[in-house]
């Protein structure tokens, strides 16, 4: 589950039509040792052939913003190479739905209408769609660099800062002692022109089909904190290519 | 905007702990998130000193609220509000709706809309009637209990508007009394239940009463519409979407979106509605804080209505109806009408708070699209102003409905389709 897509998914709550990445950086230095720490991760997950033998996922979840004390219902769906369907269901207030096809991406809801997704958005949505975003982000570095370990508690966290040849800088943490990504600190494009800064942890990771996947996520921009709870994920279902398609 | 009275949530007996416990939530809050960090100037570390000693005199939830709500009003800004349910268990089995609008001009009071078989249109009050008297306190004590100074904000006289109009919601005894210049007799009434349509549960919000009014001005096919609602919230959308395609396929000459008294809420419905009225993006401004900058974007929807639109606005025009009334008038996409609105236009949150009452808090500064200017404090000024005249009012005649007539019937600008 990628936390920054699912901010894009729920960026209504946070009173905004849209969130996405804008930027296109120049190829710059890729730092061996970073990419060795992805490298880790992605075996800790349970290696690069594990993750591309699953074909599809189907996750299903909750959002909760305690603050608020509201909860939504989420599904996110994704089918290899690149295809992504998400649905959240916003209490009685709306329900927010967005796909990538692998061309055409678009986002629907009950205030906004149906629209199709251009230029940064659609970069976005593009980059959501990859079933994998530690691998995702290893096969399309433009810079990486190692910073300083950070300790927090008992943890010591493995630190790296990457520009992909698209989106916004990105800096992730990696548990030392598992290597597992932990939490992932980015300033967005939202809308046209605008950034957020956003962190994001990732937690409770469990085994399907041989791959680890996080089941919690914790989402923080400014004062507005949100929970992302994964309840049921499946892999290699079968998936009708037509729910990715821009609904008519 | 005010949610007063229409929270689900329960209160809390008062207790001390549970007061101070109360007290730093919310000076916290503040402290961690106020979006301009030099607080206007503010001291909020002595604000908290200062403050925290008034909390242990204190006695009841009541006064609590009063405290922290003299505290947050040392910021100057709106969308700060610590809201509770006053006697709500009480009110709970009679209920807190009115159905009666206020409005003020030079410190008096009068009716603005009666709500049809509502308790205040089944005790005889009409539009247009001053009232001077509530529960044998002149209305010149009213509003001097309420600090209503002529010369402050809109956005404070809002607020002692708001404050004026829950007293009446809440009587002592449970029942209003208030006196109308020129009738000997009192008008006394007692709040009932809301029967109308009620949203589903916005956030911290709670459900709201829903009230949607659309109606063609004329017996022509092309009539100039009207489309009233008066809250910005998403159980509105498909009545909203549907009064916007019917102006469409009739090809009308106009369509009057009347924002007079809509207090805002969800700001995505601005952007929603916005892009009803468009065939090219609009940005409506941008939401500014240190975690960056959101804008308020709108996309042009299926079935747009696309002919001359004008928006009709007053003092009680607030929030999310100063955004979209801004936008689309800076953008030359609407013509304003009515009054200068409240001036209180900062995107909030509403959280609960540890004793069951609710927080409301900004979350950033909004600043238009094109102009770049604040609209918090400052408003949205129409393009043109209309007094406010109570006597038009008592004789059903709508001075800014009027003017907005009149211009869209000066529009030579053929509809598109």
């Amino acid at each position: 589950m990628k936390p920054q897509f699912l901010l894009s998914v729920i960026a209504p709550l946070l009173l905004t039509p849209s969130m996405f990445a804008k930027e296109t950086v120049k190829a710059k230095v890729i730092d061996p040792k970073a990419t060795a720490i992805l490298e880790k991760s992605i075996a800790a997950l349970g290696g690069r052939e594990a993750i591309e033998k699953i074909k599809t996922t189907r996750a299903k979840g909750t959002v909760e913003i305690p603050a608020q004390g509201m909860t939504s219902e989420l599904t996110i769906i994704q089918k290899a190479p690149n295809k992504i369907f998400s649905k959240m269901k916003l209490g009685d207030i709306m329900t927010i739905e967005q796909g990538y096809d692998g061309k055409e991406g678009w986002a629907k809801d009950s205030i906004q209408g149906l629209r199709k997704l251009a230029g940064a958005e659609l970069a976005q949505i593009k980059e959501s769609s990859y079933l994998c975003v530690e691998l995702y982000t290893l096969n399309n570095l433009a810079s990486a660099k190692v910073l300083p370990e950070v300790k927090e508690g008992d943890t010591t966290y493995h630190v790296i800062e990457v520009e992909l040849k698209e989106g916004t800088p990105k800096t992730f943490f990696f548990d030392a002692s598992t290597h597992l990504l932990a939490k992932i600190n980015a300033s967005l494009v939202v809308g046209p022109d605008g950034t957020m800064k956003m962190e994001s942890t990732v937690t409770d990771y469990k085994k399907f089909h041989g791959v680890l996947y996080p089941m919690t996520a914790h989402l923080t921009t400014g004062p507005v904190k949100m929970t992302l709870k994964v309840t049921e994920v499946s892999h290699n279902e079968e998936v009708d290519d037509a729910i990715f398609k821009m609904k008519k | 905007m005010s949610f007063v009275g229409l929270t689900t949530l329960q209160a809390k007996p008062y207790r001390v702990d549970l007061a101070h416990e109360v007290f730093t939530t919310v000076w916290s809050k503040v402290d961690e998130s106020f979006y301009d960090r030099t607080f206007g100037g503010v001291d909020w570390k002595k604000t908290k000193e200062e403050y925290h000693e008034k909390v242990a005199q204190t006695k009841n939830n009541e006064e609590l609220r009063s405290v922290l709500n003299a505290m947050l009003g040392e910021l100057g800004r709106s969308h700060f509000a610590v809201t509770g349910v006053r006697n709500f268990q009480q009110k709970r089995s009679t209920g807190n709706y009115l159905g009666l609008k206020i409005r003020s001009k030079d410190r008096r009071l009068w009716i603005y809309r009666v709500a049809e078989n509502s308790p205040a249109s089944k005790a005889g009050l009409k539009a247009g009637m001053e009232i001077v008297k509530i529960e044998n306190e002149a209305m010149s004590q009213v509003f001097d209990r309420h600090s209503f100074e002529k010369d402050r904000s809109n956005f404070f006289k809002y607020k002692a508007l708001e404050e004026i109009r829950v007293e009446m919601i809440f009587p002592e005894d449970g029942k209003t009394t208030i006196h109308i210049a020129g009738v000997a007799e009192p008008f006394d009434f007692s709040p009932g239940y809301y029967q109308g349509k009620r949203s589903g549960n916005a956030l911290n919000l709670g459900s709201q009463e829903l009230d949607f009014e659309e109606r063609a001005l004329s017996e022509r096919e092309d009539s100039i519409r009207l489309m009233r609602f008066n809250i910005f919230l998403p159980s509105l959308m498909p009545q909203i979407r549907e009064a916007v395609f019917r102006a469409q396929k009739k090809g009308a000459r106009g369509l009057i979106i009347d924002l007079r008294g809509n207090p805002g809420g969800m700001v995505i419905m601005a952007t929603g509605l916005t892009g009803l009225l468009i065939d090219e993006d609009l940005d409506l401004g941008d939401m500014i804080n240190p975690q960056g900058n959101l804008p308020f974007h709108a996309f042009p929807q299926k079935g747009a209505y696309l002919g001359p639109v004008a928006v009709l606005i007053d003092s009680f025009s607030a929030s999310t109806s100063e955004i979209f009334a801004a936008g689309l008038q800076e953008a030359g996409r609407a013509r304003l009408f009515g009054r200068p609105t409240t001036a209180a236009v900062l995107p909030s949150i509403v959280e609960n708070l540890p004793n069951g009452d609710s927080l409301q808090y900004a979350i950033g500064d909004f600043i238009t699209a094109r102009k770049k200017i604040s609209l918090e404090g400052r408003g949205v000024t129409p393009d043109e102003i209309v007094s406010f005249d109570p006597k038009a009012l008592r004789e059903n005649n709508d001075p800014d409905l009027a003017a907005a007539t009149r211009w869209i019937q000066s529009q030579t600008q053929p509809h598109k389709k």
